[in-house]
């Protein structure tokens, strides 16, 4: 776009054309006053509060020529002879823009007086006073008397609950609908409205259950008075009071920032902190609400040993002492490979890979994993550290060039703040398109949506990958230099047609051929993947890799996979080599562990930050048959009351780390308040039990470190591993940093990733102008703490060489007697031990199935009835409820706390039967 | 100016029942559409409604023709929207019309839509208008039955379906884009302007809307030629126009005169309102609706055409004159169509939600006899608070009565206050 | 030198005679001026209600952050300050304390008072915090009534019915 030069205040500033008047004062250190505009909503023009002189050269009606004065210069008009609103003015050459002159200060001031003619003006009482917009602006620009009678204010009923989290306050709202018009622009939730007209017009909620938006928490942060007030927060502090503290959220693999603000070591609230690589300004509600586990009375406070039936409080020392014991005994007894562990994927990089250096080099144990291995939970299948979006990725600014393919994922649920990253995507011009086998809400928003038949997924991706060799829309130069196997890859597809594996796959040609298109002619994709992409098969990450590498989309910024892996460090898991074939040798995976358990072959075991046993007999089982179990954790769990020692330890507010997103940027979170109930954070425990451990035959795993052809090999296929140097055999960690040292000394990609460098937020690139508190106050925290370092993908190396490996699928077949194919499907809102004392537990879903209509009707099921549902695994019964756009023969469990999966599960997909039992 | 001896649009008046469709089609009816979509393109119709020079009666007097051109070439579809919500105070001639003579509006909407290439048509009806929508309903379905809307025709290939939607009692939906929300089912209020109607109105889509009035007198001026219709009124406002006068006169009612007839004429002569009430001295006269300038006995001989009541600082605005003789006290004028706007704000922009209420609070304690010393000022203050800085021309309507008020009749206000004796400051927050 | 003695000796015997400028305190207490700065107190309306309504502005106010203030939510039915929250904890440190006054002059609410009181002494340092229960003045000692601005939580009015006025 051609840029505009304009003058504003007497400063000469060019911007992009189609620039609004108050963003290119912005760009030029002028600060407009506003309420309804926000940065980042579009804008409306409705509070009157921009108004500034707008003047532009006189154009003679009659020649279209600019008018020159005697004095060579253009003559200059008011625009349309009044204020303009800066908001909704476009700039435009020659424009000059006034924004001190007396005419601009009455207008602004008169309309702070009139807004202020219906405002209570309970600041004392009010939570957003102390950053609020509308007293900030009275104070600069506002009168300092109301000529209007307090007594003939308007007055409502206050406040009222919009939802169990948000509460009203119809006085205090000035009616700027920037709520409204960030859930129905943004979000894409339109749940709120107005009602009424005139001075009576409020906001309303126009969902059931009110405000159902997982979004719902940025409407605080964004109204510009204190209309709208968290639950969460209400009356806690004033806003002066807290200290914020940076951190990451651990829920999911965005990785937002946030800021936990403090007040005397309790966290008052959770705040977004201004991140544009990962959240912009915005969290979701489950970040917001659900961080209040860290206080929860429940916590661990001392180590617990198991005296018979019971676990019994112990001394740090003596738990310990017994830990290093057993764990050594069994080492000498049955061998190193008799002990494994498991770490969850949301615990911080070093804990993760403290825990790794424990079980793989102290220990000796290649036995690592970071999944449950329950029977339906997929096989994490990771393309993300091989093809991952490229180096430098910021999808603020992806837009218009770019095309996003969602394949296998409900973002929503899986990673709910990629629901506005994406649709801001489109709302820049950007293309979507969602294949996912059951409907999700981000597909409202996509140019298509292609619904495969649940297990068919593949040959919808494959389709994909046909459709772009058919249509010639091979990047030749990427595919030349870096891809091989093209040849064979043509031979393996030769039999098939676009059109017959649409036809297997359940969807329309047209579609999938115009996604082909999308994404190849695009000049950045894409693609990201999530749960029903896990759960329908190695063949379909096979075929998106090869859909990325033919189209030339990987190893540059703005184009590559995303995956979205369960828990907030999956990625870092995976890179700190919690994962079994991360090592010299292949060690047991959590599933191969739990056999090994049962049939004894495999006897100690260590878990960190994760519970196996919740709902899953099968694991428990397998505990129990364990000589020896210790568990790390905040909450005594279901695994960790079969545990033999179970050991407390710090929340991320107690500690300080670092988490790796999806997309591989690696962040630091600072510790916000001496650790609840002197609880180590997990790196220290490690250490101690390290430390305690008898010297015993330490694996070598220095040839951890692959060769460069086997690498690459390894790089192309669809199971990534972390490589890794060999890691010093000393456990010298004084300070959390020193793990963050190692960790950037040892493993590949984290080079630099120190706690220093992790810290630099890189002001000149990105970030907010000085004097942005009119735009930002009160909406989150400047970043001044860092906004972290993405590391490489191996694809940003362009020696890196890969080989196509799509392959036709095996036939999928049906089951003979059992109809229906379950998916268990992932809930932001799962019920986990995150969600304790949080306010969101009321939208903590119960178990339940859902049915399609159909499927409902031909069991003549109701929404609640009872239904059984039974597989080869075993059988269950769940309330029903019904999903009008779900597809028949296809039934969906919410992978929620108290849903016994895995009694029926058979796989990640499975074959069930549906029968009425009430 | 002679009074017409023929209507041009209150043809009501000269024919008996022309609201019945075969007395209408006896008159010459729906030969202007035959005329217009068999022998015409549209665009020889666009031409000579420009060459009549009708202008948009709805307030702002654009020439229709010239709003016509402004859609963009090649968009489709686009749609033609009738506004009949007349909500303006003392306006009533578009009822009128809709009710006594709807075949001549169906046949204007018909001949537009064909001359703008719409296939749709909408007309909004003022939720108020509840019997006369329904008449317009039969109306349409007669002229459906007789071939003159639907599909094909008079089998020249050319499709038109006309809708009736009543609006739900708000004047902001008789602006144009509050209009076109309401039409889309959203709540009524004004859309940001640019893009405009023209570019992308009714549901994105290129819109032409116009006034019920202008509409009517498409027929006429198809029929009879763009010359027929310069004959009546001024060079620049040429045509007749319906003006509804109400208020302190002996015979008010909708009366069609043409262009540039002087208001006095309109007031005193036998052929209109025949005098004042009680042959009193006339003290106000709102030349076009609630949102027109006032005028003052000084004021009468002014002519009704665009032009001149921009001159005096006023507005012909929808037609709707209101006049009011010296019994009435200004300040209770000002306050209660103020009331009136304060009633229909919609509460998009802040100047206008607040600044009516603020106006009307003020207002309210003046009139009540509770006028403070300090109150004048403050109006004066409201007011220009107000003035240019709304969203759409609501607000900045509320601002004219009581800047015509206080600029005629400054000292009527003051009486008022003076009355009230107590000359104390505003209090602020009460102390306690 | 003599004559020294004797001047001295008659100033003596000139203030013999004077009423004494010292008080014997504490059988006798001397008054404090109006507007003197002593112990807080924390006042109630004329019905009993507190007048602190939690805002925190004395805690930001002072200067030697003396102050803590935990605000809470006022239950409707049984309410402690008129509004919708009022202060959960009141506490003033008057080892901290400056007695500057900043706080009465934050107070929105005219809760908190310097009052007379200037007998502050403790045995240990705990009990120089002051909490709200000792800074609170009797329910029967309350003034002034609940100005309008904080009347608003019980207030229902019927929006529609009046905008119309």
């Amino acid at each position: 776009m051609p840029d505009v030069t304009l003058v504003i205040n007497g400063q000469t500033v060019t911007v992009p054309a189609g620039t609004n008047i108050v963003d290119a004062a912005r760009a030029a250190g002028v600060a407009i006053p506003v309420f309804c505009y926000h940065p980042r909503l579009p804008p409306v023009g409705m509070c009157r509060m921009c108004l500034v002189e707008v003047w532009t050269p006189r154009v003679d009606p009659a020649t279209r020529q600019v008018v020159i004065g005697d004095d060579g210069k253009p003559v200059m008009a008011l625009m349309m002879g009044k204020l303009q609103p800066g908001c909704v003015t476009p700039v435009s050459d020659g424009m000059e823009v006034r924004t001190a002159t007396e005419k601009v200060h009455v207008a602004q001031k008169g309309q702070l007086e009139f807004l202020l003619t219906s405002h209570p003006l309970d600041c004392p009482v009010c939570d957003k006073g102390g950053e609020c917009p509308l007293q900030n602006l009275t104070m600069q620009f506002g009168p300092s008397t109301s000529r209007f009678d307090y007594g003939d204010k308007i007055h409502f009923e206050k406040p009222i609950p919009l939802g169990d989290l948000i509460y009203l306050d119809r006085e205090r709202c000035i009616l700027c609908s920037r709520c409204v018009r960030f859930q129905d622009e943004l979000a894409g939730d339109p749940v709120l409205g107005f009602d009424h007209r005139g001075r009576a017009w409020e906001i309303i909620s126009k969902s059931d259950p009110p405000f159902d938006s997982k979004f719902s928490g940025n409407t605080t942060d964004i109204c510009p008075v204190g209309a709208l007030t968290s639950a969460d927060f209400r009356f806690k502090a004033r806003v002066w009071e807290v200290r914020p503290t940076a951190s990451i959220c651990p829920h999911c693999p965005v990785g937002c920032n946030l800021s936990l603000d403090m007040r005397h070591d309790k966290l008052m609230r959770v705040m977004p902190r201004e991140n544009d690589y990962v959240n912009e300004i915005w969290i979701c509600d489950k970040g917001r609400f659900g961080m209040r586990f860290i206080e929860s009375a429940d916590r661990l406070r001392h180590p617990l040993i198991r005296k018979g039936d019971s676990l019994v409080p112990a001394p740090w020392d003596e738990a310990i002492a017994l830990v290093a014991e057993k764990l050594s005994q069994i080492r000498e007894h049955a061998g190193a490979a008799s002990l494994g562990g498991l770490a969850g994927p949301e615990l911080p990089n070093e804990d993760l890979y403290l825990f790794q250096k424990l079980v793989r080099q102290t220990l000796g144990s290649p036995n690592l994993d970071c999944s449950t291995g329950a029977s339906g939970a997929p096989e994490v299948v990771d393309l993300a550290a091989t093809l991952g979006v490229g180096r430098g990725t910021n999808l603020a600014k992806s837009g218009a060039g770019t095309a996003v393919l969602i394949m296998g994922a409900d973002p929503e649920e899986e990673a709910p703040l990629y629901v506005l990253r994406l649709r801001g995507i489109v709302a820049r011009g950007g293309d979507l398109t969602v294949i996912n086998p059951y409907p999700t809400k981000l597909e409202r928003s996509a140019a298509r949506s292609i619904r495969p038949h649940a297990g068919f997924e593949a040959f919808a991706a494959l389709a994909l990958v046909k459709a772009v060799l058919d249509q010639g829309l091979i990047a030749t130069e990427f595919v030349t230099a870096r891809v091989q196997g093209l040849d064979e890859l043509t031979a393996r597809l030769r039999e098939q047609s676009v059109e017959s594996l649409c036809e297997t796959a359940g969807v329309s040609e047209a579609s999938v051929r115009a996604a082909a298109q999308a994404f190849a002619t695009a000049e950045h994709a894409i693609i990201i993947y999530g749960r029903a992409a896990l759960a329908a098969g190695e063949d379909v990450l096979r075929a998106l890799t090869d859909l990325a590498l033919l189209t030339g989309k990987a190893g540059r910024p703005g184009s590559g996979v995303i995956a979205l892996l369960p828990g907030g460090n999956a990625r870092g898991a995976l890179d700190m080599g919690v994962h079994p074939g991360a090592g010299s040798r292949r060690g047991m995976g959590a599933r191969e562990m739990w056999a090994a358990a049962r049939d004894g072959r495999l006897r100690g075991m260590i878990i960190a930050g994760m519970d196996p046993a919740r709902d899953n007999p099968a694991i428990a089982a397998a505990l129990d048959a364990l000589e020896f179990v210790v568990v790390q954790d905040i909450f005594l769990t279901e695994t960790a009351q079969r545990a033999d020692v179970v050991l407390p330890t710090a929340s991320i507010a107690g500690r300080e780390g670092t988490f790796t997103n999806a997309e591989r940027r690696v962040q630091r979170f600072r510790q916000a308040r001496i650790p609840e109930y002197n609880t180590p954070a997990g790196w220290e425990v490690m250490q101690r039990i390290a430390r305690a451990l008898p010297p015993g035959r330490s694996e070598s795993v220095t040839d951890a470190r692959p060769v460069a052809g086997r690498r690459a090999q390894r790089a192309s296929g669809a199971t990534a591993t972390a490589t890794m140097d060999a890691p010093p055999a000393t456990w010298d960690y004084a300070v959390a940093s020193d793990v963050a040292d190692e960790i950037a000394a040892t493993v590949r990609g984290y080079a630099g990733t120190t706690y220093a460098s992790l810290g630099l937020t890189r002001a000149p690139e990105w970030g907010r102008q000085p004097d942005e508190a009119v735009y930002y106050d009160g909406t989150s925290y400047q970043n001044a703490e860092g906004i972290g370092i993405q590391i490489a993908a191996t694809a940003d190396d362009p020696k890196t060489v890969f080989a196509l490996r799509a392959r036709v699928p095996a036939p999928f077949t049906r089951h003979a007697t059992r109809p229906y194919l379950l998916l268990a499907v992932t809930r932001a809102y799962d019920g986990g031990e995150w969600g304790r004392e949080s306010k969101l537990r009321s939208r903590m879903v119960p178990p339940h199935v859902i049915l399609s209509v159909a499927d409902a009707a031909a069991h003549s099921v109701a929404p609640g009835a009872i239904v059984r549902l039974e597989s080869d695994a075993g059988r269950i019964e769940l309330p029903v409820q019904i999903e009008v756009t779900l597809p028949q023969g296809l039934v969906l469990i919410p992978d929620v706390c108290g849903t016994p999966l895995s009694t029926i599960q058979t796989g990640p997909q499975t074959w069930v039967a549906i029968s009425r039992v009430a | 100016m002679p009074p017409l001896t023929e209507h041009v649009v209150l043809r009501d008046l000269d024919i008996v029942n022309i609201a019945d469709f075969d007395v209408y089609l006896q008159h010459g009816g729906y030969e202007a559409l035959r005329s217009a979509v068999t022998e015409h393109t549209p665009a020889d119709i666009v031409q000579v409604v420009k060459d009549a020079g009708l202008r948009g009666r709805g307030g702002a007097g654009f020439p229709a023709g010239v709003k016509w051109g402004f859609l963009p070439k090649g968009v489709y579809p686009r749609y033609l929207l009738c506004n009949c919500d007349e909500s303006e105070p003392g306006t009533f001639n578009n009822h009128q019309i809709i009710d006594r003579n709807p075949h001549q509006l169906i046949e204007g909407i018909a001949i537009s839509a064909y001359a703008i290439e719409a296939h749709t048509a909408f007309i909004y009806v003022r939720g108020e208008f509840a019997a006369a929508a329904r008449g317009l309903e039969r109306a349409i379905a007669r002229a459906y039955a007789h071939g003159f809307l639907g599909k094909d025709i008079f089998g020249r290939g050319y499709d038109l379906d006309i809708f009736v939607h009543r609006g739900a009692g708000a004047y902001i939906c008789g602006e144009e884009t509050a209009l076109m929300e309401s039409l889309e089912g959203k709540i009524g209020q004004p859309r940001l302007r640019p893009p405009f109607p023209a570019v992308a109105g009714l549901y994105g889509k290129p819109t032409i809307i116009n006034n019920v009035e202008t509409l009517a007198n498409v027929p006429m001026i198809v029929r009879n030629g763009a010359a027929w219709y310069r004959q009546f009124g001024t060079e620049k406002s040429p045509g007749t126009k319906v003006f509804s006068i109400a208020g302190h006169v002996k015979r008010p009612g909708n009366y069609e005169a043409p262009f540039g007839t002087p208001l006095r004429e309109l007031l005193y002569s036998p052929d209109y309102c025949q005098g004042i009430r009680g042959d009193r001295k006339v003290k106000i006269v709102v030349p076009g609706g609630a949102s027109a300038g006032w005028l003052t006995a000084h004021d009468l001989d002014v002519t009704m055409d665009y032009e001149a009541l921009a001159a005096k600082g006023s507005m012909l605005g929808s037609g709707g004159v209101i006049v009011l003789d010296e019994t009435v006290s200004a300040v209770e004028v000002a306050y209660k169509m103020d009331e009136f706007f304060k009633h229909e704000s919609c509460g998009k922009c802040t100047p206008c939600r607040e600044g009516t209420y603020f106006l009307v609070k003020v207002l309210h304690r003046i009139n009540h006899g509770h006028g403070r010393k300090d109150d004048i000022p403050l109006l004066h203050d409201v007011y220009n608070q107000m003035a240019g800085n709304c969203f759409c021309l609501l607000g900045e309507s509320a601002v004219v009565p009581i800047r015509s008020a206080l600029r005629l009749f400054p000292h009527e206000f003051e009486q008022a206050i003076s009355r009230a004796g107590n000359g104390h400051a505003i209090p602020l927050i009460p102390a306690h | 030198m003599i004559g020294a003695i004797f001047k001295g000796l008659g100033t003596t015997l000139k203030y013999l005679f004077r009423k004494p400028v010292t008080v014997e305190y504490p059988d006798v207490k001397r008054p404090v001026r109006e507007r003197f700065r002593g112990r807080h107190q924390l006042k109630r309306f004329a019905n009993g209600l507190e007048r602190c309504i939690g805002c925190s502005l004395c805690a930001a106010a002072c200067p030697a952050d003396a102050i803590l203030v935990v605000p809470a939510e006022n239950d409707p039915a049984a309410p402690h300050s008129p509004g919708e929250r009022y202060a959960a904890r009141y506490e003033i440190n008057m080892l901290r304390c400056i007695y500057c006054g900043y706080c009465e002059d934050a107070c929105p609410t005219n809760a908190i008072v310097l009052e007379h009181q200037y007998e502050i002494s403790f045995y240990d340092r705990k009990s120089s915090v002051l909490t709200k229960t000792e800074l609170l003045v009797a329910p029967d000692r309350g003034h002034g009534e609940i100005p309008p601005i904080l009347q608003q939580l019980n207030r229902r009015p019927s929006p529609p019915a009046q905008i119309d006025l």
